[in-house]
Formats: C-alpha cells, sequence, structure tokens
C-alpha cells in the first residue's frame, strides 16, 4: 500500500518536476519568479488538446508540438514584457509577469470556455501488475517522458555550450557578460526550454488526470514553484528533488488523511523549509555581503 | 451622511466608491510593508480574509457592536502578522515574499475546512454595516496617519531599513522590532479593510481571498508609485475603477487589464506616481531629480 | 596613562576554510586616531564587521570600555558608543541628506509609532533636538547647504562626507572610517584631514582603515599593519615606515 502510495507519488512529483524546473532556471539567471510559468503549462496542456482531437495526432506529436509551441510562447513574453524590464526595480518584472499570466488565462477562457475539457484517450488504460504494485500505462509513459527530459536537460547543462554559457549566467550574470556570451540570447534559451518543459507537463497532467481548464496552471504553477525552492531555487536537480519530494509528500498526506488539507502540505513544508534551511535543500547558504 | 451621498450617486456608484475605500485601506497596509520598509509581501488577502472572517463572525454570532468587530478583525489580522512575521521577516528578499506566499494559501485551506468560516459554502448573511461614511472615515484616518508616519523618527527607520538593512541597522536601527512593527500595522489595516469587506458585500467565501487577489493589492501599490502615498490612491483608483470603465469591452476586460499591467510596468516601471511624499509635494522645495515628470500630474 | 576604549584580544574570524583574520590582539586609547593598513584583501574591512558585530568572532574577545561586546547584535553596539563608514558607500538614497544624517540618532532617541501619530510636546521637542543634532553633523562636514537634496545625487567626496556625518549624530565614543578618503582629489582629503582632526578635538577615537599612506602618515598617532589575516606591525607612522615586515608586505618581498 505504502509503495504504491510512494510510486504515485513520484509519478505526480514528476510533473511538478518539470514545471519546477522552468522556475528554477528563470530564476538562477534573472532573479526573476516567472508568475505567467504556470499558464505556459496550461496552454501546453491545451495545445496537446487541440493536437489530438483537431489534427487526430499520436501523443508524440501532440508532445512535440506543445512543447514547440510554448517554447515559441516562453520567448516571446520574455521579449516583450520582462526584457525590456530587466534594469528596473524588482518588483516591475514581477507584475508585469502577473499581467502576462492573467491575460493568458482570460484569453484561453474566452477560446475554451471557463470549463474543464477532458483529455481525450491517447493511451489505453491498462495496469500492470509489479510486485505489490500497480503501475498503469499513463504513469510509466510519464515517468519515460520525464526521465528522458531530465536527462536531456542534463546533457544540455553540461555539455552543450549554450547549456554551460547557461550556467554560468546563473553563476554570475555580470561576469558572463563580460566574458563575452550573449546573455539575452542565453536568457531566450532558457526561456525556450523552461516552457518546453512545462508544457509536456502540462499534456502529461492531462493526460494522467484526463482533464485540461484554464485555471489549472494557477494551483500547478504555485505548487511547482514551491517544490523549486525546496530543492534550492536556481538549483536544477534542486528542482528535481523538490518536485518528487513534493509529490511524494502530497500523495502520502492525501493516504494520511489529509485530503481536505492537500492544497496545504506543499506550502506548510515550504515555510517548514524555508525557516530552517532558507535556501533550500540544495541551495548554497547566502553569505551577508558588507 | 450617507443620504448626502445618495442624493448625487446611485447605488451602484456608491457600491463602486466605497468598495475602493475598503481596498485603500489595504493598499496603504501593504505600501507600509512593501513600499516603505522594502519587505515583499504576497500574502496579504490572507490577513484581509483573517480580519473579515473575525469581524463577520463577531457579528453574526455574538451581536458585537459594528466598529468593535471591525477593531477585532483588524487586531486578529496585525496578530498573525506578528506571528508570522517574528520567525519570517529575517529571510531577506525573495525568501519573504515567497513565505507570505505559502501562508496565504495555507489560511485560505484552513479557512476552507473549518465549520465556523461555513467552508466552501462561505458564510452569508453578514449586516450591511460598511456605509460610505464609515469607509471614509476609516480611509482619511489611514492616510492621515501614514502622513504623520513619514517624517517621524519611527517612519524614518523604517525607509532606512528599504534602502539599506545593514546601514540602518550600523546607525542604531533594531531592524527586527521595526520590520515586525511595520508588518504588525500593515497587515492589522489589512484586517480593517477585510472587515469593512465583509460588512459591504454580506459574504465570504476563502476564494476570494486567494493569491490572486494579494497580487491584486500589489499591482495597487506598484502601478501607483511603491512608497508614495498619492500613488497608492491613484493607483488603487485606476485598478480599482478600471474595470469599471472597461465594462464596454465585457468578455475582454480583464484580457486588457493583463495587457495593461505590462503595458504599465514598461512605460513606468517605478509606478505612476514612483517616488512622490504627499508631504513634500506642500513643502515647495527641490524634490528630487530620479525620472519622475508626472509629479506635477498629483497636484 | 589613557584609558584603553577598545581591545581586541586574539580575535579570529574563519569563513569556510579561510582565516580572514588571525588572532589580531589591539588595543587603542581614548583620544587617539589610529589607522590599520594592509594590502587589498588582509581583513581590514573584517576587522571592522567584527567590531561593529556584523560577523561573530570565531574565537576571542572584543572589549569596549571594558565590556564584552562580541555577540552584541548591531544596533546595541552602536548604542554603547561605536559608530561607523563603510568601505562602498552605504547611503539611504532615496532619502534626503538631512533624513540620513537623522537616521544617526536614532539610538539616542526614542519616539515610536504612537509618537509619531499623536505627536505630544515631548515628541516634539524630541524632533527638534533631532534636527538640531543632524544640522550640527552637517555642519561640521560642511553639507547643511545640501541638507533637503536626495543622497544618492551627491557627488562621491560629499557622500563619503555625508557617511561620517551620519556617524556622528550617534555621539559614538569612537568612529571607524572605512577607507574614508577613498576616490577624493588631494584638496578634498586635505578637507577630509581637518575634519577629522576637528572630531579628534571633541574628544572622540577615531580608527580608521585607509590606502592613501600620506593621508594616514599625516594623521594617525599609531598605525596597526595586517597582512593576510595576521597583525604584522604596529607602532607610529614612523615606526612602522621602517618596519621591515611592513616593506616586504607592501613591496611583496618572497619569504622562501
Amino acid at each position: 500500500m505504502l509503495s504504491q502510495q510512494i510510486l504515485n507519488g513520484i509519478t505526480l512529483g514528476a510533473t511538478y518536476a518539470l514545471i519546477a524546473l522552468g522556475y528554477t532556471m528563470v530564476y538562477g539567471i534573472i532573479q526573476l519568479i516567472n508568475f505567467a510559468h504556470g499558464e505556459i503549462y496550461m496552454v501546453g496542456a491545451f495545445v496537446g488538446v487541440l493536437m489530438v482531437t483537431v489534427f487526430q495526432q499520436g501523443l508524440l506529436v501532440s508532445l512535440g508540438a506543445a512543447m514547440l509551441a510554448c517554447m515559441i510562447m516562453g520567448v516571446t513574453i520574455e521579449r516583450i514584457a520582462y526584457r525590456p524590464l530587466r534594469r528596473s526595480t524588482r518588483l516591475a518584472p514581477l507584475i508585469s509577469a502577473i499581467g502576462v499570466s492573467i491575460f493568458l488565462q482570460t484569453l484561453m477562457t474566452k477560446i475554451k470556455g471557463p470549463q474543464p475539457v477532458a483529455f481525450p484517450p491517447v493511451i489505453n488504460d491498462a495496469l500492470y501488475k509489479m510486485g505489490p504494485v500497480e503501475i498503469s500505462k499513463v504513469q510509466i509513459i510519464i515517468l519515460i517522458v520525464a526521465s528522458l527530459l531530465m536527462a536531456a536537460l542534463h546533457f544540455i547543462v553540461k555539455h552543450v555550450k549554450i547549456g554551460k554559457a547557461m550556467r554560468a549566467a546563473s553563476e554570475d550574470y555580470d561576469t558572463a557578460a563580460l566574458m563575452g556570451i550573449n546573455v539575452n540570447q542565453v536568457i531566450s534559451f532558457t526561456f525556450a526550454i523552461g516552457s518546453a518543459l512545462a508544457a509536456a507537463g502540462g499534456v502529461l497532467v492531462g493526460i494522467y488526470f484526463n482533464s485540461v481548464s484554464p485555471f489549472m496552471g494557477v494551483t500547478a504553477g504555485l505548487k511547482a514553484f514551491c517544490a523549486a525552492v525546496l530543492g534550492g531555487i536556481g538549483s536544477i536537480p534542486g528542482a528535481m528533488l523538490g518536485g518528487l519530494f513534493l509529490g511524494v509528500a502530497e500523495t502520502l498526506g492525501i493516504a494520511g488523511g489529509f485530503d481536505l488539507y492537500k492544497d496545504a502540505i506543499a506550502f506548510t513544508l515550504l515555510i517548514i523549509v524555508l525557516l530552517f534551511r532558507p535556501t533550500g535543500l540544495l541551495g548554497r547558504p547566502i553569505q551577508r555581503k558588507v | 451622511m450617507d443620504s448626502i451621498f445618495s442624493m448625487f450617486l446611485n447605488d451602484y456608484y456608491i457600491q463602486v466608491l466605497t468598495m475602493l475605500g475598503i481596498y485603500l485601506i489595504g493598499a496603504l497596509g501593504l505600501n507600509l510593508i512593501t513600499g516603505v520598509t522594502g519587505q515583499l509581501s504576497f500574502g496579504h488577502a490572507a490577513f484581509l480574509s483573517i480580519g473579515a472572517y473575525t469581524s463577520a463572525i463577531l457579528s453574526l454570532k455574538l451581536h458585537i457592536p459594528f466598529a468593535l468587530a471591525i477593531l477585532a478583525g483588524g487586531l486578529m489580522a496585525g496578530l498573525w502578522g506578528v506571528l508570522l512575521g517574528y520567525p519570517t521577516l529575517r529571510l531577506t528578499g525573495d525568501y519573504l515574499g515567497i513565505a507570505t506566499l505559502g501562508f496565504g494559501e495555507i489560511v485560505r485551506v484552513v479557512f476552507l475546512n473549518m465549520s465556523i468560516t461555513g467552508g466552501a459554502l462561505g458564510l452569508a448573511g453578514i449586516p450591511r454595516s460598511a456605509t460610505l461614511t464609515a469607509v471614509l472615515f476609516v480611509v482619511i484616518l489611514t492616510v492621515w496617519a501614514m502622513v504623520r508616519l513619514e517624517n517621524s523618527r519611527f517612519g524614518r527607520s523604517l525607509v532606512a531599513i528599504r534602502e539599506d538593512e545593514i546601514a540602518a541597522e550600523a546607525m542604531g536601527v533594531n531592524i527586527t522590532t521595526t520590520k515586525i512593527a511595520a508588518f504588525a500595522i500593515g497587515t492589522f489595516l489589512a484586517g480593517i479593510s477585510g472587515g469593512l469587506y465583509a460588512h459591504l458585500i454580506q459574504y465570504l467565501n476563502p476564494s476570494d481571498f486567494g493569491f490572486i487577489k494579494s497580487f491584486e493589492f500589489l499591482t495597487f501599490i506598484v502601478l501607483g508609485g511603491l512608497g508614495s502615498i498619492p500613488g497608492v490612491i491613484l493607483g488603487t483608483s485606476v485598478l480599482t475603477l478600471a474595470p469599471e470603465f472597461l465594462r464596454f469591452i465585457a468578455d475582454y476586460r480583464m484580457m486588457v487589464y493583463g495587457l495593461l499591467m505590462v503595458l504599465m510596468m514598461i512605460v513606468r516601471p517605478r509606478g505612476l506616481l514612483g517616488g512622490v511624499q504627499l508631504s513634500r509635494l506642500f513643502a515647495k522645495k527641490k524634490v528630487q531629480q530620479t525620472g519622475t515628470s508626472a509629479c506635477g500630474g498629483a497636484n | 596613562m589613557s584609558k584603553t576604549i577598545l581591545e581586541l584580544d586574539s580575535v579570529t574570524i574563519r569563513f569556510g576554510g579561510l582565516t580572514a583574520v588571525d588572532s589580531v590582539d589591539m588595543k587603542i586609547e581614548e583620544g587617539t586616531i589610529r589607522a590599520l593598513i594592509g594590502p587589498n584583501g588582509a581583513g581590514k574591512s573584517t576587522i571592522f564587521n567584527l567590531i561593529t558585530g556584523i560577523y561573530p568572532p570565531t574565537a576571542g574577545e572584543i572589549r569596549f570600555l571594558g565590556n564584552k561586546i562580541n555577540g552584541l547584535k548591531p544596533h546595541l553596539i552602536t548604542e554603547m558608543g561605536i559608530a561607523r563608514t563603510f568601505q562602498n558607500i552605504r547611503l539611504f538614497g532615496e532619502m534626503t541628506v538631512l533624513d540620513n544624517v537623522k537616521i544617526g540618532t536614532h539610538c539616542r532617541t526614542c519616539s515610536g509609532f504612537l509618537g509619531a501619530l499623536v505627536r505630544s510636546p515631548k515628541v516634539k521637542a524630541e524632533e527638534r533636538t533631532i534636527t538640531e543634532t543632524s544640522m550640527e553633523a552637517l555642519k561640521l562636514m560642511e553639507l547643511d547647504h545640501k541638507a533637503d537634496e536626495l543622497a544618492m545625487n551627491l557627488p562621491y567626496g560629499e557622500q563619503r562626507r555625508l557617511e561620517i556625518a551620519r556617524a556622528l549624530a550617534s555621539r559614538p565614543k569612537l568612529i571607524l572610517l572605512d577607507e574614508p578618503a577613498a576616490g577624493m582629489n588631494p584638496q578634498e582629503k586635505q578637507t577630509l584631514m581637518s575634519m577629522i582632526r576637528k572630531i579628534q578635538a571633541m574628544g572622540l577615537t577615531i580608527f580608521l582603515v585607509e590606502h592613501d599612506m600620506k593621508f594616514v602618515m599625516n594623521l594617525s598617532d599609531r598605525i596597526t599593519v595586517l597582512d593576510y589575516g595576521k597583525k604584522i606591525a604596529a607602532g607610529s607612522p614612523a615606526e612602522v615606515q621602517r618596519d621591515p615586515a611592513v616593506i616586504a608586505a607592501y613591496l611583496g618581498k618572497e619569504v622562501v
């Protein structure tokens, strides 16, 4: 029973991790909490539905299309709403992000209506028994896709030039710029990657819970953001760990009888972690600079 | 006095103006925390809801006089402000914001599951005691208090913390107690605002106090100009009235609202009246040169 | 024999593996001007941060007028009578020059939130005193004509002087100046030197970190030299100038 819950938790956590990565990468470089990120995830899910229903495509093509669409969207949002504000006060881009978020939410409500849409079945609901646990085909696919994407991200960040530039910019933005790294390009790239991962998360969650709605990005976005902070914001492995940790904690919490307080679990964990380890599980401690 | 108002304004406008006043009180509270003291709060709506539920329950269950119920709501919110502030105000910048955001969501879920608050069904039948006169009175009192703070020893220490925490500490400001005091006053005002809201709308639901509401307040103060009292008044007025004026585009108004927020930030990232102090507007001194061409607009 | 105002007793601080200040002993006599010099990264500013309570020392003790002060919060140390300026100017940029100095009086005054609202005669009187004290400090640093300007709009040299004025407003017994002359032209340095002498004449003890050797040698009664966190010499300007260890540290002689 416990192992079943943990498996369910890991599946949920993998989707949180996919969204959390976008928050953490963007924060790492430009110290912006991109509150529109949850909406990108939501749009991703809708693009997935569109591909499956209107264009009659299978899972992989739909997933790819959603990722590509959101990549473009993420980069565009950064260009229009955040880049002009890079040298202004900390709050300005935050407010701008909220504006984008409201815009996308209402736009989607206008197009698709406020009611949740069912995700058409692209995967059969086969169940496999593995010892004491049952795993559905959907869960297997979520775990595989999420692992592959995270492995790809890891490879990019460690071995590809632009990925290395990304790490450099997140380490020290100004020095990276002085060293000839085109930071604008790096930031665009970061938004592209983060948005693509969120879109994948959106499609997978849509399939998992068989529901997509214009408001799905709000709670999921906030929780994924919690996951990013839990793991240590700015840290890529931290976001993965934080996502999984949060997914498992939430599933166990529900199983343990706290289902009414489900949405508070993430935030309670968040506050506890912040109090005892303000920079998260894998974050670096802050040294006071005088 | 309410009868005088109703001679000139129809019920709808009175309702809108009362609401504006209520939001203004909450916004001035957040301005003290974020605009003046520089402590980021993403959980302001939680304190509104604490004040709203406290005062509503006192009115409904114990039939306590309106003014006392509102005051109790404010005090309860302020108390929670101190309880949250004590451990979290040592966190810096964004981390404080994140912690308050988490607190806001927890409060919402707790109210959703308590029986005394009516849970998801909400709390209905609250007496409509928040008249425009009453609200106006509180608004004037609040603005007066905030203006008095601007040039006081306490007020200066708040700004010093915003400007440079380490220097403020080195100059002898006890930053922990000062921040907590600012947080307590700001959340007290949020509680007052929430209590008045409950006694105007007559119905409370936890979903009205989600993080979107917290952000709405943040937008009020940032749009007008952080830390500036006329800025807060202008920002709150524009944003409370804008959806009303945008009614002609009906379904698209929230979309336009979102776009306007982005546009406003790009055009004036420091807000419409960024850096304008009420007391200095009348002091006829050379104010400053930090790019506030809209200064004249406030006169 | 004059009284010791500040005493460092084998004070050490480590950041991770780095020992930034290594068992430094020091005694400063009341009413004197003491300079702390040494190459970049020698730990000079760190010593200031230790004295003012920004960092707690890893080991050792710091005594001010005989009382142990390490472990106290910075604002309490200021209240006891130690004020400071910062190497990288830390003014309250969006406050006026006068308001910056007024913050300095914070630890000598007491009215709070309610006082601000009620403005009783007592509070008004206090506010008058605050303004007077602050204007005096500004006059001393020759900044009184700029009282209503925003601190961020002052030229660099004046910002440095404003920091000193702000520190003076807290009525300290000991004032720590972290590179007060940095970025000033020779003329400004001359003015600053006479200002510092005036402050000394008021009975204050001055402890300063400075790179400009001419400035230090002309002004200080005694000099302490730091290198790699260790005290390598101490004495009068003339003694320090002759000290081989100091010459080695500055000229980078290889010690094999």
